[in-house]
């Protein structure tokens, strides 16, 4: 039966991609950023920000990309492969490929060395200053000894630091070498499974030594659109820094068989508001819509835009409630009530079984707003096992909740007043306080986070009881680090992580005790401050189980099993609570099913093979789409 | 005159560096997270945080920065003649490359026992690092330091430089060939030969120049002249790398072609229709005029902004946001936004400054002595009337042509509107120092020529006389 329901589902899909496919597509494509996306850097080594890269990806190929599946494909490199213990990868490129200038002139052949010395000034401290060294800090060999050497000689001779190529101490040292003009090898550190996701990430990305030579190394990093060299299937041939780019299909693009826009025009807005007002006017082919935007469309039938109402993919963050376990009062004081509160788990749990999030999940999709229900950690896609199971529905099995597109199954209000009335008895008894108050920090100036605050108050206090916890909605002038997290005035936060790779120690090893490399640890949860004995042991059991996962390098799905148990055990003790995921609504002339979808790398933005029309998608259109791409996957 | 104008340009400059001071420590006052962005926050460790600050020479003490910042305002440059930077590339380019290629022969000959061998690895070696530009590189590079004045500190670090370029190729080849021991022999004598050869080349140098290139290298060489440069650093965020000069030089333009504009607009409306207004006061017009002012100043701005550019773009298929593919038509909307507050102004001020002249007894003498009412309205009325806003003038111009945060924010215009909250924010230290020098340079010259103006258009005033002094 499913067999069949499948095959007249991608029927629909074909049937209707053909009628689509009648539709004229767009030559030219008008998409949008905020002003507070402007790029800053145009080297792609020294970008790490969405904001670069989200344009980059369009102007470079790196090794490998995700296609409109999330799967990872060739890109310039045509075939790889690694050794047993998947420490050696080799990547062979193809030899068609060519860098060109900013008209589309021919400046040189894409080859290996190309990555030699992207990976090279990378690692170079007087070069690159540190950034995007962190992952082939933690992969490739050799890579942190190159780079602390480099640093070293940086403090009494940066002109010879900056001068270094990849000939010398570079090859010596670094885990990487190019046995032919096509063809990389890499040898990592220990076997990492997962180096080929590494691969799609802007550390790893060429820098053609010609440009270098051209521009000097100031002049590299300093680099501008016009006197950049690109590889990938546009080039940006106009760029008005806050206002406007425009990047342009490259003639000598290798891939015949892309289809990419003659031009993309990418404008700058001051607020998605803006953006709704331009695409009113016909001057954008996608947005995004508020929540107000949505519920005026959604609520009124006669509005122009009612059957154009598309529902997005999700997004590649998973956002988590993250609790803090070291707060202190203003006066620098420890708030010893709610850090001994936090530090007991039958409070956590009765937050965990006694918030039901719908009216929050609502601020972000306002019309299915159980589809934005997170109950694990990891977001969807980053790993998938031999099986085809991706690595979130394993953690889910484990955790033991399951989706609905009709209810917040994981509220379940006869066990978060059991664990209510356990936390408020072990607690009254270490002279615990209540209502307990619960601080929520939201950025004063911003009208949007304080209406998401309301709702997120009145869940706390209907779901909990204000008898249970006051909670205090606050704001901070400019900055959350400085004025919040630095003096540790936050009970929680509400915060999003992306993948960086495809492989789960790059979420849950951000909450690890102990560990300086744990970011959520040291910045948020501050765990390895808290003194609270049992809570310290559970964190430590977690630890070692993260721990155990990232020993076994032999065995892909034991590992993810691994990652799976652990991160389990994190979510069923609290430790954090998942939150949700980012799926929101808009009015758009794209298939976004057809678009790259990357849960890792840089690739979500590449504006390659989009199917279009020069109308807006309906409804009806998209769920079609959606449901012919879920049956063919 | 003369001496009154070169105080106060000299009073202005003080200013001028005073502002830029305070702005400076001010800058260096703010927590140094705000130059980071959060993706960086996340990523990169302390120690790397660290490091870029110290890069960036953002972890010295405020008035070290602030001193750097000023010696580096200034920068000279030695300038040759054709003649004699030939003689001097010559020179060194002959000299080095020989001093290479025999150390590179050398070397190679006596570690590899196959003479072809050796052969097709010198010349690989040749071509690799002996080219113009390599060479020409490597001796800039060693010129760089502060020590670029040592002629022994120079061919040492020329010496590393190449080295360091021609081992690299040299080894990983060498290794395969003569095997892993031999090579690293061979590697450290050419290390050493280099070294030696190299200090025999620059031997006889006097390297008494400043650092900025071996073109400057030979002191018998007097420089034909010298070159001032005036430069306020590099961009750290906005636009990394690039000098905030060429920043600033970007975008000023388009600022002030739409500031301009807009003050020519303004000024021709609201003069005219201020005018009109005292001449027919109590009118219809006056009345449509004055509610229009009324109107202008209660609303807020970004109100009656999304409104013009409702208008613009419905009615005259006008884009909603800059172009530079149409830049004429893209501006439209921006400089009507920018001119309706103007033009209420002028109109308001103007109107006033009429009336009350039209009330004094020197107009009711020219009207009794048969003049038109023309002739009163412009030779009189409009003379005196205009004074008040002649002093404002200068300033208003430098102003707005300095750009406007709000309208360029809202139509995304490329100019100089949004830069200064931008680089604040993003603790561009160094382009929020142009920034301001940008700014306090144009309003202390637009008070500066608008007093200039009153002294000239009003016999009254006098600039230098006692008692005079404005």
């Amino acid at each position: 039966m499913k067999k069949i329901l499948s095959l007249v589902l991608v029927l629909a899909l074909a049937i209707g991609c053909m009628s689509f496919a009648s539709a004229e597509p767009l030559k030219v494509y008008h998409d949008y950023q905020t002003t507070t996306n402007e790029m800053e850097y145009w080297l792609i080594q020294m970008s790490q920000g969405a904001k670069e890269l989200n344009v980059l990806n369009n102007c470079l190929d790196g090794l490998v990309y995700n296609d409109h599946t999330g799967a990872l494909v060739g890109l310039a490199a045509y075939q790889w492969e690694h050794d047993d213990q998947s420490v050696v990868w080799t990547f062979h490129l193809r030899d068609n490929m060519v860098w060109v200038d900013c008209n589309g002139e021919y400046k040189g052949d894409v080859v290996a060395e190309d990555w030699l010395t992207g990976l090279e000034w990378t690692l170079n401290y007087a070069k690159n200053e540190a950034t995007n060294t962190s992952m082939a800090f933690e992969t490739l060999k050799g890579a942190e000894e190159y780079y602390e050497y480099t640093k070293a000689l940086a403090e009494t001779n940066p002109e010879e630091a900056a001068a270094l190529t990849y000939d010398g101490k570079f090859s010596e040292m670094v885990g990487i070498a190019t046995p032919d003009e096509y063809t990389i090898v890499y040898t990592c550190k220990d076997s990492t499974p997962y180096f080929d996701s590494v691969a799609t990430y802007a550390c790893l990305y060429p820098i053609p030594q010609g440009m270098i030579d051209e521009l000097g190394i100031e002049g590299t990093r300093a680099l501008t659109p016009d006197k950049m060299w690109y590889s990938g299937p546009y080039t940006v041939t106009t760029y008005n820094e806050g206002s406007e780019k425009i990047l342009t299909k490259n003639p000598l693009y290798w891939n015949e068989n892309s289809v990419l826009f003659d031009e993309v025009v990418i404008t700058m807005v001051e607020s998605v508001d803006k953006a709704k007002e331009l695409f009113d006017a016909g001057q954008l082919d996608r947005v995004a819509l508020s929540q107000s935007a949505l519920s005026t469309i959604y609520n009124d039938p006669t509005n122009e835009y009612y059957d154009n109402l598309v529902e997005a993919r999700p997004t590649k963050y998973s956002y988590q409630i993250h609790l803090s376990y070291d707060v202190w009062e203003e006066d620098g004081t420890p708030d010893t009530n709610w850090n001994t509160a936090v530090a007991n788990e039958a409070f956590r749990l009765s937050w965990y079984y006694g918030l039901d999030l719908t009216a929050y999940l609502e601020r972000t999709n306002f019309i299915h707003p159980y589809v934005c229900a997170n109950y694990g950690y990891t977001g969807t896609g980053v790993a998938v096992n031999s099986k085809g199971v991706d690595y979130a529905t394993l953690v889910n099995e484990l955790v033991g909740v399951e989706y609905s597109d009709s209810a917040y199954t994981r509220c379940n209000p006869e066990l978060a007043a059991k664990y209510k009335a356990q936390a408020i008895e072990e607690l009254t008894a270490k002279g615990v306080t209540f209502p307990i108050e619960v601080n929520y920090f939201i950025s004063g100036s911003s009208t949007v986070a304080a209406e998401t605050a309301k709702v997120l108050k009145q869940t706390f206090e209907e779901c909990l009881g204000a008898d249970y916890i006051n909670f205090q909605i606050k704001t901070y002038v400019s900055s959350l680090k400085n004025e919040v997290r630095a003096p540790h005035l936050a009970s929680f936060y509400i915060n999003g992580w992306g993948a960086d790779f495809g492989d789960p120690v790059n979420f849950v090893g951000q909450e690890t005790y102990g560990e300086d490399n744990a970011y959520y640890s040291i910045e948020y949860s501050r765990i390895n401050d808290a003194t609270d004995e049992d809570l310290i042991a559970t964190y430590k059991e977690f630890t070692s189980l993260v721990a155990e996962a990232r020993t076994i390098v032999d065995d892909y799905d034991a590992r993810l099993d691994a990652f799976a148990k652990s991160e389990a055990y994190m979510v069923q003790h609290a430790l954090c609570i998942p939150c949700y995921i980012d799926i929101s609504w808009q009015l758009t002339k794209v298939n976004d099913y057809t678009k790259c979808y990357a849960a890792y790398g840089i690739s979500t933005y590449r504006y390659e093979n989009w199917e279009t029309k020069t109308e807006m998608y309906t409804t009806e259109e998209y769920e079609a789409i959606k449901a012919a791409y879920n049956a063919a996957e | 005159m003369v001496r009154y104008i070169i105080k106060r340009l000299l009073q202005s400059l003080l200013t001028i560096l005073i502002i830029v001071s305070v702005v400076f420590l001010l800058m260096r006052m703010m927590p140094t997270d705000y130059f980071f962005t959060e993706d960086e926050l996340i990523k990169l460790t302390e120690a790397q945080k660290q490091s870029k600050l110290e890069a960036a020479g953002l972890l010295d003490p405020p008035l070290v920065q602030l001193k750097h910042f000023f010696q580096n305002m200034f920068k000279v440059d030695y300038i040759y003649t054709g003649k004699q930077q030939a003689l001097i590339n010559t020179q060194l380019q002959t000299g080095v490359t020989e001093c290479v290629h025999s150390a590179v022969s050398q070397a190679i000959k006596a570690s590899y026992t196959d003479a072809e061998a050796a052969e097709k690895e010198i010349d690989k070696i040749n071509n690799k690092i002996l080219t113009d530009t390599i060479i020409t590189k490597q001796i800039d590079a060693a010129l760089q330091g502060e020590k670029g004045t040592d002629s022994a500190w120079v061919a040492d670090q020329l010496a590393t430089n190449l080295a360091s370029k021609a081992l690299g190729t040299l080894f990983k080849d060498a290794k395969k060939t003569i095997g892993e021991d031999q090579a690293a022999r061979l590697r450290d004598e050419l290390d050493a030969k280099l070294h030696s050869d190299m200090a025999g080349v620059l031997s006889g140098v006097d390297l008494d120049v400043n650092a900025t290139g071996f073109k400057n290298i030979v002191n018998h060489l007097k420089p034909s002249n010298y070159n001032f440069t005036f430069s306020l650093g590099e961009s750290y965020r906005i636009r990394h790398g690039i000098s905030v000069i060429e920043i600033i030089a970007d975008k000023f333009p388009v600022s002030m072609k739409i500031g301009l504009w807009s003050l020519a607009l303004a000024l021709v409306l609201g003069v005219v229709l201020g005018i009109l207004q005292a001449r027919y006061k109590g009118g219809i017009l006056d009345n449509v005029c004055s509610g229009y002012t009324i109107f202008i100043n209660a609303v807020p701005h970004l109100v009656s902004y999304t409104l013009i550019m409702y208008l613009c773009a419905h009615l005259f298929n006008l884009p909603m946001t800059y172009r530079s593919a149409t830049p004429v038509l893209s501006s439209i909307p921006p400089i009507l936004c920018l001119s309706t507050a103007s033009t209420a102004n002028y109109m308001l001020w103007m109107r006033r400054y009429m009336v009350d002249e039209l009330n004094k007894d020197y107009i009711r003498l020219a009207q009794l002595k048969g003049f038109t009412t023309t002739q009163v309205m412009f030779r009189h009325v409009m003379k005196n009337a205009f004074l008040p806003l002649a002093q404002y003038l200068p300033y208003n111009i430098l102003l707005t042509v300095g750009g406007s945060l709000l309208a360029e924010s809202f139509f995304s215009v490329p100019g100089m509107g949004p830069l200064l909250t931008q680089a604040i924010s993003r603790y561009d230290t160094n382009l929020v120092q142009a920034i301001v020098l940008f700014y306090a340079t144009l309003g202390i010259l637009g008070v500066f020529i608008g007093d200039l103006l009153m002294g000239i258009l009003d016999p009254r005033i006098s600039l230098t006389k006692k008692g005079g002094t404005r």
